[in-house]
């Protein structure tokens, strides 16, 4: 490079206003000629350099850091206003255009377009109308035409200089240097440039159309360098809008972080667990209460579902997320784990912004204690259902009536007692009041009152009331309005209950009444009454009780049984009373003696009960009722004094023996029955021993000894045995012997009865024993002969006539034909004759099928023998069975009956009638003939018939009675106790 | 013509022998089989089912009266024929409630029992004609008129008052005793009774009562 300087030695001051200022324009490739050009700048120039760039900003923020490494003055970046002074560069950043006003720089941002494209041409021409002559311009390398026109305006006021073209990196080159070199050649070859002169200006005018052409292009290059430029602001512009929308990217990117933090807190707060599928059903994310279904953790994301255990149902869920995918439809149900957890599981399809189905979310909210709590309230909802029908139930079984009434006094129910009394239904009475149903209106004024005072008071209300149904029933009731109160403590209804009370009062009524009556009893009774206690203490005697006794009230009070009692008739009330309490005995009487209170004996007839309590808690009493029977026991004991003389005389007159004996047993008295009885007189007896009158066996064994000390040791001796007769006969005899006090024993009597007769009855009663065990005997004889008669001889007649008969059948011979017809005839004739003794003997009808039925078909067989009409008739039916030896005594007495009718009454008609009436059964067998009189002694002559009959009613237990009369027909009445009747099923 | 298969049921062998000769002589009957008592003659019976069973009554075991009727129970299509000594009448009702369909004496002719055989057999019924008197007997003869008819008549109280008590079984004596009154008079009231309503015998006064519903409380 070849140093241009320009040096003004007039205008080497080193005054201010005195130096040179050298502005230098570079552009494109400028630098290196800037360094080269300031390496040579000495430090002592004694010149300002001004550096005009036309650059883009980001080469020349650099460029005076670049200049100083090189140059030897100090670099300064023009930022502001500053003074222009020797040996300093100034640069000038691009985006700037500089002025030079009074010495100082002043730098000013770029306005204009024409400033931007050539702010070297501004600078310098600037620089030379501010600075005249001491302006330099210099131009360093470029390509445009920036600087040409301020470097006129420079070389009509100052210094110019421009940079070799050669040197230059881009040159417009110097031209003449290259001619000298082509006149030396020239002269040797004039031939050849002549005609070459031709050919070089036509190529010369091509190279200046190329020039042209060069030109024009040129100038599109410089319309395009202008478009790009152009296109470069459009890029800052556009850069410049980049910058903001990557702002308002930062503030999205943001909000999404804060709303991606929301989510997250959001699903980790809630306790609804959620899990989110991906269209493979692979788990993208899920809420931490999903735990509660699903065994997730962290790492299972991207998992398949599948894979991680549950405490559901899987194949379920799987085929609902399917159904979802497929529908788009939400699935909501109820699912239970194992543990007994319900949840509400709903399954929706994931929809992206797009509207895109990228998979399914599932949630599960529990809902264990809503289904515990719909469960709860259902059993609740049902057990009040029951309840209420358990109460309407209970309500209409009891007696009593039970209702209820809403605030404005109307029926809202009513039991069934109630509507049946009142005649109506639980629909018609619902919603009425007392006035509108049969009650009479002062009443059913009453009533709604009291309801409307409960209302307002909420106190019960009870009373009672006559009424009387429309039944016509008429009755007392007792009644009890009571307020139903709610939860705000008002009342909201009236519940009734009524009673009947009519029995109740008929009760107390009545029970008043006794009582009264007992009281009134009590207290002015002739008898004396008294309560005392089970151990024998008076409770409450009445004034007639006191009376008999002696003894006031409060006295009588402190008294027991005992001491008022004569000790010989203690122990037997007493065990009375013990039975009493017992309840042994309902009640009993004794006549006994009470000990008055001044010592002196009463007799009384006491009668004594137990009252019971009713209630369990108090003690029974008993209540003794005694009659004052003093002066009858006086009576009667002077009754029985002189009946007992009187029965002595009249006994000694007849059938009893009365004698005396001393202590030693010497008669001393003898009365007229004792020598009727004995056979002695009283003068042939009188003075002998008393041991003459026992038989010889009695007396080796000393029973008269005998006698004659129980008497005397128990006051008595009774004796039945043999006694002997003045004659030596012995008879039977009873007798008493009893002793005769007088302060000591001074002798006995004796009082004796001949008891032969009643020997001989009681020996009748042993015949009859044993009459029965013959007649028994006799009946069992004749049925086993009559059974033989039938089965056996019957039987073998039988088979002798039917072999007869197979004989007769096979016989040839007419004579012994003859002969067998005969035979026939005869055991036909024996044959019938056995089975009428058989049957008289003992019909096997009566053992088989019964009395009724035997005697119904004897009357039936007596009436054709006999030729009588007969008739038979029983109220009972034939299956009736009476003991067997009833119908075998009864069937012989019809028999011995109807046979007497037969020989004897001459009857046209006979009756037999067998009837039950109340526990006899009686068998009336009754004939119109001749009649006798039964008293007269001779017709008991007739055969044993009667008295067989009465013997064979006796043996059964029956009564025998007849009645007939001369001419009035017979009439025989038999009655056995029905107690003997059995009855039996079917046939025996 | 098929032969009449008949079952003997009869507990004395001799009989029992005779009857199989008799039977058996017949060209139209055989004898299927024999039994000495009613429990044999039920087994036999259900076993052989004989056209006609003939049977006795009084046999030991189980009598023919019992054995009829179980029979008439278990086998009714059985014809039973009763072959007895029994000339009762009441054997006879007992026989036909049971079921059999014919009754026949063994005092009668064995021409009797042959005939009842066939008759039974043939699915009639047949009575022996001995029994027949007997049956119709109890009803020739009986008055026919209504008994007890009142006809207007009227009793005085004590008149119907001693009916009643006489109808229910009561003497005249106590009849008596309970009206109070004497023992004479109660037969002049029964005599008056009976005459007003012309009746004759105790019977009538009891079906007269019944007519008259005194009897429904005994």
């Amino acid at each position: 490079m070849k140093k241009s300087k320009s040096e003004n030695g007039s205008a080497k001051k080193r005054d201010r206003e005195d130096f040179l200022i050298v502005g230098i324009g570079v552009s494109a490739g400028g630098i290196q000629a800037l360094k080269e050009f300031f390496e040579n700048v000495p430090a002592d120039s004694g010149m300002a350099y001004v550096v005009i760039l036309h650059l883009s900003p980001d080469h020349e923020s650099q460029l005076a850091a670049v200049l100083q490494t090189v140059a030897k003055i100090p670099v300064r970046q023009v930022t502001e206003k500053v003074p222009v002074e020797p040996n300093r560069v100034y640069v000038v950043s691009p985006n700037q255009s500089l002025k030079m006003v009074d010495g100082s720089i002043i730098v000013e941002p770029v306005r204009t377009v024409e400033e931007r494209r050539a702010p070297i041409d501004i600078f310098f021409r600037n620089l030379a109308e501010s600075l005249h002559d001491r302006a330099v311009a210099v131009i360093l390398s470029g390509t445009g035409a920036d600087g040409s026109m301020g470097i006129k305006r420079v070389k009509e006021r100052g210094v110019v200089f421009v940079q070799n073209p050669r040197e230059a990196e881009y040159s417009d080159m110097p031209r003449n240097s290259i001619a000298r070199h082509l006149e030396e050649e020239l002269t040797h070859v004039r031939a050849q440039l002549r005609s070459s002169i031709e050919q070089f200006e036509i190529q010369t005018e091509e190279l200046r159309a190329s020039n042209e052409e060069l030109q024009s292009m040129k100038e599109e290059l410089h319309s395009l360098a202008e478009e790009l430029e152009m296109s470069r602001e459009e890029l800052q512009s556009v850069n410049e809008e980049l910058l903001t929308v990557n702002q308002e990217l930062k503030i999205k990117i943001e909000e999404l972080l804060i709303s991606n933090s929301d989510f997250q807190n959001l699903l980790n707060s809630t306790d609804t667990g959620t899990i989110f599928l991906d269209r493979s059903l692979c788990v993208k994310m899920f809420t931490p209460p999903a735990r509660e279904v699903f065994n997730l953790i962290d790492a299972d994301l991207n998992r398949p579902l599948a894979d991680i255990t549950t405490k559901l149902d899987l194949d379920d869920l799987f085929a609902d997320v399917e159904r979802v995918l497929h529908t788009l439809q939400t699935v909501e149900r109820r699912v239970e784990t194992h543990k007994g957890k319900w949840f509400l599981m709903r399954v929706f399809p994931f929809r992206t912004s797009e509207d895109r189905i990228s998979g399914a979310v599932v949630t599960f909210l529990e809902i264990t204690k809503r289904i515990q709590t719909e469960q709860a309230l259902h059993n609740l909802v049902l057990s009040r259902e029951q309840q209420s029908r358990i109460f309407n139930t209970t309500l209409s079984s009891i007696a009593d009536f039970a209702y209820t009434f809403d605030r404005d006094g109307h029926f809202i129910y009513a039991n069934q007692p109630l509507l049946d009394l009142l005649e109506v239904t639980l629909e018609e009475i619902t919603g009425k009041t007392f006035r509108e149903l049969p009650f009479p209106k002062d009443l059913a004024d009453k009533l709604q009152a009291q309801i409307e005072r409960v209302f307002e008071t909420g106190k019960i209300v009870r009373d009672e009331t006559q009424y009387t149904s429309p039944a016509g029933d008429d009755g007392y009731y007792e009644y009890i309005f009571s307020p139903v109160v709610g939860e705000e403590g008002a009342v909201e209804f009236v519940a009734g209950l009524t009673r009947v009370t009519t029995e109740r009062r008929e009760a107390e009524e009545k029970l008043r009444e006794s009582e009264e009556r007992f009281r009134a009893m009590f207290e002015q009774a002739n008898v004396g009454i008294v309560q005392l206690f089970t151990d024998g203490r008076l409770l409450a005697p009445n004034p007639g009780f006191c009376k008999i006794i002696g003894y006031d009230e409060a006295e009588a009070r402190h008294l027991t049984v005992r001491d008022i009692t004569h000790p010989d008739d203690y122990e037997r009330e007493a065990e009375l009373t013990r039975q009493l309490v017992a309840g042994e005995i309902l009640s009993f009487s004794i006549e006994k003696r009470y000990i008055r209170k001044d010592g002196s004996i009463i007799w009384g007839n006491m009668t004594g009960t137990l009252v019971r309590q009713t209630k369990g808690d108090e003690p029974h009493y008993a209540l003794s009722i005694v009659e004052d029977i003093s002066e009858r026991k006086a009576a009667e004991e002077a009754v029985r004094e002189s009946k007992e003389r009187l029965q002595l005389l009249i006994e000694s007159a007849s059938d009893y023996a009365i004698f005396t004996i001393t202590p030693d047993n010497i008669v001393d008295s003898w009365n007229a029955g004792a020598e009727k009885v004995f056979g002695f007189k009283e003068e042939e007896i009188i003075g002998k021993s008393g041991a003459i009158l026992f038989t010889l066996e009695d007396r080796a064994r000393d029973v008269p000894e005998k006698e004659i000390k129980c008497a005397s040791e128990t006051g008595k001796a009774e004796d039945e045995r043999w006694h002997i007769r003045k004659d030596g006969s012995r008879f039977y005899a009873s007798g008493v012997m009893q002793p005769l006090r007088d302060g000591g024993i001074h002798g006995f009597v004796k009082i004796c009865r001949d008891q032969t007769e009643k020997i001989e009855a009681e020996k009748i009663l042993r015949n009859k024993e044993t009459l029965q065990k013959l007649i028994g005997a006799q009946e069992d004889e004749r049925k086993r002969i009559a059974r033989d008669l039938h089965d056996e001889l019957g039987q073998q007649l039988t088979a002798l006539r039917f072999k007869l008969e197979a004989t007769r059948k096979i016989c040839e011979e007419e004579k012994i034909c003859g002969k067998i017809d005969e035979i026939q005839l005869i055991a036909k004739q024996i044959d019938a004759n056995v089975d009428f003794l058989a049957w008289e003997l003992r019909p096997a009808a009566l053992d088989d099928l019964g009395l009724i039925a035997a005697l119904e078909n004897y009357v039936r067989e007596w009436s054709h023998h006999a030729g009588v009409s007969a008739e038979f008739h029983a109220s009972k039916s034939k299956k009736t069975r009476l003991a067997p030896e009833v119908e075998t005594n009864l069937y012989r007495i019809t028999q011995e009956a109807l046979n007497n009718t037969h020989k004897h009454a001459k009857a046209k008609s006979v009756s037999v009638v067998l009837e039950k009436r109340d526990n006899l059964i009686v068998l009336i067998i009754e004939d119109d003939g001749e009649g006798f009189n039964p008293k007269l002694k001779k017709n008991r002559s007739r055969g044993l018939g009667l008295i067989g009959m009465e013997e064979r009613s006796a043996l059964v237990g029956g009564t025998f009675e007849i009645e007939s009369a001369p001419k009035q027909g017979t009439t025989i009445f038999v009655r056995v106790p029905a107690s003997l009747v059995k009855k039996e099923k079917e046939n025996a | 013509m098929p032969e009449i298969r008949v079952l003997i049921v009869e507990d004395h062998e001799t009989v029992r022998e005779g009857l199989r000769l008799i039977v058996e002589a017949q060209e139209d009957m055989q004898v299927c089989g024999e039994a000495s008592n009613g429990r044999e003659a039920i087994r036999l019976a259900q076993e052989l089912v004989p056209d006609v069973l003939l049977m006795d009554i009084s046999m030991p075991e189980l009598n023919g009266l019992t054995a009829a009727a179980k029979l008439k129970r278990i086998a009714p299509a059985i014809k039973i024929l009763t072959l007895t000594r029994h000339t009762d009448e009441a054997y006879l009702q007992e026989l036909l409630q049971a079921g059999v369909s014919g009754y026949v004496l063994k005092q009668s002719a064995a021409s009797e029992l042959l005939r009842a055989i066939r008759v039974v057999a043939a699915g009639g019924n047949y009575l022996d004609p001995a029994m027949t008197g007997k049956v119709f007997g109890n009803y020739v003869g009986k008055s026919t008129k209504p008994r007890g008819e009142t006809r207007g008549i009227q009793l005085t109280e004590r008149e119907s008052e001693s009916l009643r008590y006489i109808a229910l079984g009561y003497s005249n004596k106590e009849i008596a005793e309970r009206l109070d009154i004497s023992v004479k008079t109660v037969e002049a009231h029964k005599a008056n009774a009976l005459r007003k309503l012309d009746m004759h015998s105790r019977i009538d006064i009891v079906r007269y009562a019944i007519l008259q519903g005194w009897m429904q409380d005994t």
